[in-house]
């Protein structure tokens, strides 16, 4: 089996789970200390696959991204996890979903 | 004589941090919680008159461990509530009729309650709030002996703080206040007033593992009202400037805080023990 072919087949693996990835960019998200909170709360919600990054939830200071894994058996509950942000402290603005390359997708249409 | 009641009355100032930052960072999150445990030593064998430094033919003296348990519940990100319980233990010399007599005492100080509302403005790559933090002192320190931890009086402090955060600098503005009771054998600390300034960078943060540095200065400039004459507690009235770095570590929900304050200013009313520069180490979990 040649390098490729296995490059091919692990990225074929891992594209169900990366596709269950979502991004949320948070006003003012610029301290992980100061967010434990809403990792804390985000890695509650039933959706969230716990397996991936720290109990399915990943901080990015630098550009106030929260990565999400959702299990791929359950639905993101948008709402909830607005709200789980929210009671955390801080404020989300938009999410998008996540490309197999881990880039933004597209823009998920939400309207609370 | 003279010499030796004036000497006997003073002392330094007791420890009263009045701002209520419970670390001030966290938790903003609703139904939050964390304590901390700091360790705080100051003092000095340096005697002062005015701003000059003095003969000090009687050795006086006086130093101070002060170990605060701290805890912080967020009901939610405007509303915090936070207690102060301080293990003290202080030492000194006194100059009493003519001679330097060695004192020593210690015990639970006087508890701090604080209640910090604050306002949150997240935007973008910025954090910031503003708090404005009623607190009550009660006397649950010692009042009696001749070095009391206490001068048995209930106080009441008012704090207003602002801080600003991006990823890569932190401010905080910490002005405060403290109205001091009538306490007990007659005894009563002078109010008193003071600022906070805490600016540095946050240099490294590692977003795998939520761990992180913040480097920062820290300058305090306080003034003391003069106490009554009878406190056999406090020092004179007088102001002074610390100022020295800063340095936080956290990981996911835990923090520690290393602070140096090094007297830069101080001016003392009378004859006075200066209060010398101060060290801090602090260790905090969040929840």
């Amino acid at each position: 089996m040649s390098g490729k072919t296995i490059i091919a087949a692990l990225l074929l693996l891992s594209a169900p789970v990366l596709a269950s990835d979502f991004v949320v960019h948070v006003h003012g998200l610029v301290c992980s200390f100061c967010a434990h909170g809403v990792s804390k709360n985000v890695s509650k919600l039933p959706f969230i696959d716990q397996s991936k990054y720290t109990k399915g939830v990943k901080v990015e200071i630098e550009n106030q991204k929260l990565t999400i894994a959702v299990s791929p058996d359950r639905d993101l509950d948008i709402p909830a996890l607005f709200e789980a942000i929210t009671s955390g402290g801080y404020d989300p603005v938009d999410i998008w979903t996540v490309t197999a390359a881990g880039e933004l997708d597209e823009l998920v249409e939400y309207k609370p | 004589m003279r010499l030796s009641i004036t000497l006997f009355i003073l002392i330094v100032a007791a420890p009263a941090n009045a701002h209520q930052p419970v670390m001030d960072m966290a938790p903003r999150w609703a139904d939050g919680y964390g304590f901390q445990l700091r360790q705080v030593h100051f003092g000095s064998n340096d005697l002062m008159r005015g701003s000059d430094s003095i003969d000090n033919p009687f050795g006086i003296e006086r130093f101070v461990d002060t170990t605060w348990l701290e805890g912080v519940y967020t009901f939610d990100r405007s509303l915090r509530m936070t207690i102060k319980v301080p293990y003290i233990n202080q030492r000194r010399v006194a100059a009493i009729n003519g001679m330097g007599v060695r004192q020593q005492s210690s015990g639970i100080g006087d508890v701090v309650l604080g209640l910090p509302f604050k306002r949150y403005k997240n935007q973008g790559a910025t954090t910031q709030n503003w708090a404005i933090t009623p607190s009550i002192r009660i006397p649950t320190g010692s009042s009696s002996g001749d070095f009391p931890i206490s001068d048995g009086s209930w106080d009441v402090g008012l704090s207003i703080s602002h801080s600003r955060e991006t990823p890569r600098l932190y401010q905080l503005y910490d002005l405060y206040y403290w109205n001091q009771g009538s306490g007990k054998r007659g005894m009563r600390t002078g109010n008193s007033w003071g600022l906070d300034i805490n600016v540095g960078l946050h240099p490294w943060h590692n977003n795998e593992n939520n761990s992180g540095v913040f480097t920062l200065w820290d300058i305090s400039a306080r003034h003391d009202e003069a106490p009554n004459a009878q406190n056999l507690t406090t020092a004179s009235g007088g102001d002074r400037v610390q100022t020295g770095p800063v340095l936080v570590y956290y990981r996911q929900n835990f923090m520690a805080r290393a602070e140096i304050k090094l007297l830069a200013y101080e001016r003392v009313d009378g004859t006075s023990a200066s209060r010398g520069s101060e060290y801090s180490l602090a260790f905090g979990l969040t929840f």
